[in-house]
């Protein structure tokens, strides 16, 4: 802010959002709270609304734009006060207005907001005084502004009126009124304008004439456009063209249709535009949606895309039931290509009345045509299309297995349900128990239960299991650990072990569920059930599960195997160091193995815990390791964990050949996930990487995406600190530019908290959403980083902000921005002088309200790749 | 009959891979990079950009990214606008021109002049509120399919005439709110939609406050500044630069406030989750503080409830956290630019069958969606009636804070229920010679 007027700028922003703390309280509060008057009262303003000053009518009417408006304030809540109140008080302000609006020696500016008031409040007393301004070359816009509103007669007439009296601009405007009133008086008229008008009068007539709508209107722009000469070309814009249509519109929604049919055909002949043409066959389209039907099913197949569109949109949308039918109806006389685009057209009119016709010829078309109609009865299809769309999936068919789940129709859900128990053949019943699943059709879980534990064939019951998965809710826990203790097939035991998973999910208890399943484990006699129960607890993870787990590890046999099994597949990153010292003191190769296994999928889970304590783990893991092959593994772990310090654990293991190519492609995949935070590291890392195994095809491959990715990020800064958001009380998205914080070198003091800008923050190319870091609005936060050049240069910063952004480098402001805009990359650009060693950029960027964000790329001062360049995080 | 508004079964096979659909994605930046190989200029679709502001030009620089669209020329009535974007245009072109120059782009003061020629398929509408009816009106009567900025409309008879033209004329019309496009905001209205949450009762949109400033003083306009022709509808105003602009938007003769702003984004996600896109209240009621002095007049602070035929109640308000939350029977999603949340928690993991409420996904962004469906025909994802029902509320809540009581509406009709005083408020007069 440099000078004093934008200093008071601010000064008034700031008093007017003090006062904003208050209203913000009564408003947050319960509704409805005061009115805006009575919440407000105890300012001067609104105790003068309540008992105006006797001199505000005569402050209002020396009032000039740029000076204070408190006056018309003052009056506008008068009007808003009246308008709650009786006829006398409503007649008392208006007559206090049209004496403003009469008052020669009032400002322009006072009797045109007299005029916005009479457009509220105005009676058929204040149209003599309104339309005594409509000749005025400064008023009349605002005469029209309240007479176009006043519903009564006599502003129509005062409009009318005035059209003799008038030429030009002021004249077209007021055409423009009485088009908007609608005003039918006004036909006959303007038709007689026609011949003497200049040519944007006559224009202008022309569309008064379309928003009109009537008969009258109607003959004289038939008549109007019979008088051009046939098929000649008309402009892309031709406003008759358009009058003619909008006021057909008016006749069909008023029961004109024969005269709205003489227009579009008008509008629809040879020589007007091709868009002229497709909304008149829209127009006859609603008008006659059956008689049309033919009509634009032919053109559904139309080579030009705007007529074939248009036709498909006009099947999707006119008419009633009757017009479903229509179109059915033709679809027994199409064939071919019309056929197809007819049957997909109903489907996206989406109307259940086309479903039979439509399965009709699901059974008698074509190849294409069957398709098409099974794939339209997803759309259409009801209960009676469930028995031949079954049967066509059990057959192979994908799109009928589709149709079969996305079928709208709310009974389809029974009756699937219902022939699961009743049809005969196996392959069918599989289709309808898998279907039930897709639909989510929860109402028909007894009947999935009932097909899972007692139908005859294999591949029903894990189909029924299978949709259990999706649909059970924690009240069929019971029932499906049952189903599960009992299963003997390792293919449905698998699925039961899903199903059992999935609902245990459902059961808002973690520690009640494994109670649960450990309970069911207890009562089992069978091995391969206890076998079942106990890989559910091990997907299922948590303390009291790896308890129950770690007690069967040495048992004989399946169930032996199937808890050494669980615990090679822990999901639970918490028990990774359980997992590491059971790798240690396991009583046999096989446990400790299989335990070994389980860290190394768990200790690099995300969220876990820090990245580097993970490292640090594995450190140890590395120690324990007996063999390559565990090392290998281990080492496959490490891949998992997005952070430098991942890199130094991977590079021990480059130098040895078992382990070589394995800690290669540790590099690069460690490369990729930290590429967008530390670019220097993952170039580094890929670069031993490929020295390392130069030529591995997998790692080379790997290595190329790496480097890819990394080309897209190229020069974009990403290693960035960043501090806020920061609010000013008072301060909007542009006023907060202005507002100096702790982070900036001449800001005020105070302690300034530096934080990592998270990688879910990063976007592509070099993006950072600050609305990841905090949504907010009216607000301002800091990016901070030190660019490091090996020698003093010349760089361009090509900035993108949304919104405004201020720039330091070195303490220095070198730009500047105070705009709300969206982040366009390169909106700014800058060129910089870069001293040699650490040059520290600070960003300031603002926020009023919306996207937040900021992309900043450090080039070439010709804007190349600026070799002696690199990023480091301030310390 | 009207046209499905959400996925059609072949667009969610297409989509799903004919399986259960996935949890939602965050968008992603390079998805909006096209794999399209630039087409021959004769079948790239033909773009003009009105309005050469920062939102016209953030618009455009997207447009400009896409093989198969060629942006031919600009207008805007301020020439240091519409020069910018002209440079902007030739520069991008002539970094892939073998030259390495470029000179296709026309500059406009006038935007009929760029909606009258006919090599033009497509404009983008990125002006001042106040000229949105008159613009996208004139573009679709020229046969133009059109990107336009939001808020959709200035009145809410401007909106219906806008979507009248538009469906009259069969344009394809996607509207700026590309909220519907975004991951987030699709997940969250799915939720609701397919019934998570249980019966809504309550949406609440937190919006910005707006502000105030000082009384102007007129001041000179700028040399190249088409001033009459900016104000075009709008009553005549001397000129002063806290009027024009990004700042147009807080004088209720531009535009209406935060409340139309802001409520152009948040009360259509409300109605997109809510399933009630394409209708609107039966009454509105609120309060609000509007500035007493200085030019700008739009509301401050803000409160009011729209309440629907259903029940349900939509609070838009700026003392609430930017974005939208619903609140159900049995449990809430509150979704805003950068953060999802709900109760359960697990909904956020949530997945929908295929006879499921599947809301589009559009392929490669918002602005991407709309030149896909200028190829297509198909409606895009934030279609023009949609965004009038959405503005409409806007603006239902204004005139109720205007009026200081609450008024009763016919969302059939479009008009209100034995409210005179209410009904002068559906519109107003443009200047001459404008008219929609």
């Amino acid at each position: 802010m440099k000078d004093s007027d934008e200093t008071k700028k601010m000064k008034n922003n700031q008093q007017t959002w003090m006062m904003r703390g208050a209203i913000a309280a009564a408003l947050s509060g319960a509704f409805l709270v005061p009115t805006v008057a009575a919440s407000a009262a105890a300012t001067p303003v609104d105790a003068a609304i309540a008992a105006p000053r006797a001199d505000v009518w005569e402050q209002a009417a020396g009032f000039e734009q740029g000076k204070s408006r408190v006056a018309l304030t003052e009056i506008e809540g008068l009007v808003t006060t009246a308008l709650k109140g009786d006829e006398a008080q409503r007649a008392g302000v208006a007559g206090r207005l049209v004496d403003l609006v009469s008052n020669a020696q009032a400002t322009t500016a006072a009797r045109a907001f007299a005029c916005r008031q009479l457009a509220r409040i105005g009676s058929k007393e204040s149209v003599p005084a309104l339309a005594m301004l409509l000749t005025d070359a400064h008023l009349s816009h605002m005469a029209r502004y309240a007479l176009q509103r006043i519903p009564h007669e006599e502003a129509g007439k005062a409009l009318r009126e005035s059209l003799a009296k008038t030429s030009g601009e002021l004249r077209i405007g007021i055409v423009n009124s009485l088009g908007e009133r609608r005003d039918a008086a006004a036909v006959p008229i303007v038709d007689g304008l026609l011949t003497s008008a200049d040519r944007d009068t006559a224009l202008a007539i022309v569309e008064m004439l379309g928003k009109v709508g009537n008969e009258a209107a109607a003959e004289v722009l038939a008549r109007l456009e019979r008088m051009r000469v046939p098929g000649a070309a008309t402009t892309p814009t031709d406003r008759l063209a358009d009058a003619l249509l909008r006021c057909a519109d008016a006749l069909a929604t008023d029961g004109h249709g024969k005269r709205a049919r003489e227009l579009y055909s008008l509008a629809g002949r040879e020589g007007h535009h091709r868009h002229v043409r497709i909304a008149a066959l829209r127009g006859l389209a609603f008008l006659q949606p059956i008689e049309t039907a033919p009509m634009v099913a032919d053109l559904l197949t139309s080579k030009d895309p705007l007529w074939s569109g248009a036709a498909r949109e006009l099947i999707a949308e006119v008419g009633n039931e009757n017009t479903t039918l229509a179109y059915a109806g033709l679809l027994a006389d199409t064939e071919g290509e019309q056929r197809l685009r007819l049957i997909e057209a109903l489907e996206e009119r989406g109307d259940p009345n086309a479903a039979p016709e439509v399965m009709a010829l699901m059974l008698t078309g074509d190849h294409d045509t069957i398709v098409a109609a099974i794939q339209a009865l997803g759309a259409i299809g009801d209960d009676t299309c469930v028995s031949s769309l079954a049967l066509l999936a059990s057959a192979g068919s994908e799109d009928a297995r589709v149709s079969l789940s996305t079928m709208p129709t709310p009974n389809v859900d029974a009756a699937i349900g219902a022939a699961l128990g009743s049809e005969p053949v196996s392959e069918v019943r599989a289709v309808l128990a898998a279907a039930l699943g897709e639909r989510r059709a929860a109402g028909q879980v007894p009947a999935l239960l009932k097909a899972a534990s007692e139908d005859r064939f294999r591949d029903v019951r894990i189909a029924a299991l299978d949709s259990l998965g999706v649909l059970a809710g924690g009240e069929d826990l019971g029932k499906l650990l049952g189903i599960a203790a009992k299963v003997e097939d390792p293919a449905e035991a698998s699925c039961a072990i899903d199903a059992v998973v999935a609902t245990a999910g459902r059961v808002p208890d973690a520690d009640a569920r494994t109670r649960r399943v450990i309970a069911a484990l207890g009562s089992t006699p069978a091995a391969e059930g206890k076998a079942s129960l106990l890989r559910v607890l091990g997907r299922l993870g948590g303390e009291r599960a790896l308890i129950a787990v770690s007690g069967q590890l040495y048992a004989d046999g399946v169930v032996g195997a199937s808890a050494r099994a669980a615990i090679a597949e822990w999901p639970d990153g918490a028990a990774a160091e359980t997992l590491l010292g059971l790798a240690k003191t396991g009583r046999t190769p096989a446990v400790r193995e299989a335990a070994f296994r389980g860290f190394v999928a768990t200790a690099g889970v995300s969220g876990a815990r820090a990245p580097r304590e993970a490292v640090e783990l594995f450190r140890r893991a590395f120690e324990l390791a007996e063999n390559d092959a565990e090392k290998n593994l281990a080492l496959s772990g490490v891949a998992n964990l997005a952070d430098p310090a991942a890199l130094d654990l991977a590079d021990r293991f480059l130098a040895g050949e078992p382990t070589r190519r394995r800690a290669a492609l540790v590099l690069v995949t460690v490369a990729n996930a930290i590429g967008d935070r530390d670019q220097g590291a993952a170039r580094a890392a890929i670069e031993r990487a490929t020295g390392a195994c130069p030529d591995d095809a997998e790692v080379r491959r790997l290595a190329g995406a790496a480097l890819d990715r990394l080309e897209r990020f190229e020069d974009y800064v990403t290693l960035w600190h960043y501090a806020g958001p920061y609010r000013e009380e008072g301060a909007d998205g542009t006023a907060i530019f202005s507002v100096a914080f702790p982070p900036e070198p001449d800001g005020p003091e105070g302690a300034v908290e530096w934080r990592d800008v998270p990688a879910e923050a990063i976007g592509e190319p070099g993006r950072i959403d600050l609305n990841a870091i905090a949504s907010t609005s009216n607000a301002c936060a800091y990016l901070r980083t030190i660019v490091v050049a090996e020698k003093a240069c010349r760089a361009r910063l090509e900035i993108g902000t949304d919104d405004g952004v201020v720039v330091w480098l070195n303490g220095e402001r070198v730009h500047e921005n105070n705009v709300m805009r969206a982040l366009g990359l390169g909106a700014d650009v800058v060129t910089v002088l870069l001293h040699e060693g650490a040059n520290v950029l600070l960003l300031k960027v603002t926020q009023g309200g919306g996207d937040w964000g900021a992309a900043v790329r450090l080039r070439s001062e010709d804007g190349r790749h600026q070799d002696g360049l690199h990023l480091e995080l301030p310390g | 009959m009207s046209q499905r508004k959400t996925l059609t079964r072949r667009q969610f096979v297409s989509r799903a891979g004919a399986t259960v659909a996935a949890p939602f994605v965050l968008p992603s930046l390079a998805a909006a990079a096209s794999g399209l190989r630039r087409p021959p200029a004769s079948e790239r679709i033909t773009m003009g950009l009105i309005g050469c502001g920062g939102m016209g030009r953030g618009d455009m620089g997207e447009f400009l990214g896409m093989p198969d669209v060629q942006v031919l020329a600009v207008a805007d009535p301020d020439v240091v606008q519409r020069n910018a974007a002209q440079k902007e245009v030739e520069q991008r072109y002539a970094a892939e021109s073998a030259s390495g120059t470029y000179k296709g782009c026309a500059s406009y003061n006038d935007f009929r002049d760029l909606l009258a020629r006919d090599d033009i398929d497509c404009v983008i509408q990125a002006t001042p509120d106040h000229w949105h009816a008159l613009v996208v009106t004139k573009a679709a009567r020229a046969g133009k399919d059109i990107y336009g900025e939001k808020p959709l409309s200035l009145t809410i008879q401007q909106g219906r005439v806008m979507s009248d033209t538009v469906h009259r004329y069969g344009r394809v019309f996607q509207t700026g709110s590309q909220q519907r496009s975004d991951g987030r905001f699709r997940h969250a209205c799915e939720l609701v939609r397919n019934g998570r949450i249980g019966k809504v009762h309550t949406v609440t949109c937190g919006l910005p406050g707006g502000s105030t400033t000082g009384n102007n003083p007129p001041l000179p306009v700028p040399d190249g500044f088409d001033y009459d022709l900016w104000l075009g509808p709008a009553p005549a105003a001397p000129y002063c630069d806290q009027r024009t602009h990004w700042n147009f938007r807080w004088i209720l003769d531009y535009s209406g406030g935060q409340v139309t702003d802001w409520g152009a984004h948040h009360i259509d996600i409300a109605h997109w989750g809510l399933g009630l896109a394409r209708t609107g209240p039966i009454s509105v009621e609120g309060v609000a503080e509007f500035p007493k002095d200085g030019l700008w007049n739009a509301a401050i602070d803000y409160r009011f409830v729209a309440k629907y035929a259903t029940g349900v109640e939509i609070v838009c308000t700026n003392a609430f956290e930017n974005g939208v939350k619903w609140e159900g029977e049995d449990g809430w999603v509150f979704v805003s630019r950068g953060r999802i949340d709900a109760e359960p928690k697990s909904l956020l993991q949530e997945t929908f069958g295929p006879n499921e409420v599947h809301l589009l996904r559009p392929e490669g962004g918002h602005r991407r969606n709309f030149i896909d469906c200028v190829k297509s025909r198909r409606e895009p994802i934030a279609p023009i009636e949609e965004a009038h029902r959405t503005i409409t509320v806007a603006h239902l809540g204004n005139i109720a804070m205007q009026l200081g009581r609450e008024v009763k509406w016919n969302p059939d009709t479009e008009r209100f229920v034995d409210d005179p005083q209410a009904e002068r408020m559906r519109d107003r007069a443009m200047r001459e010679p404008w008219t929609l």
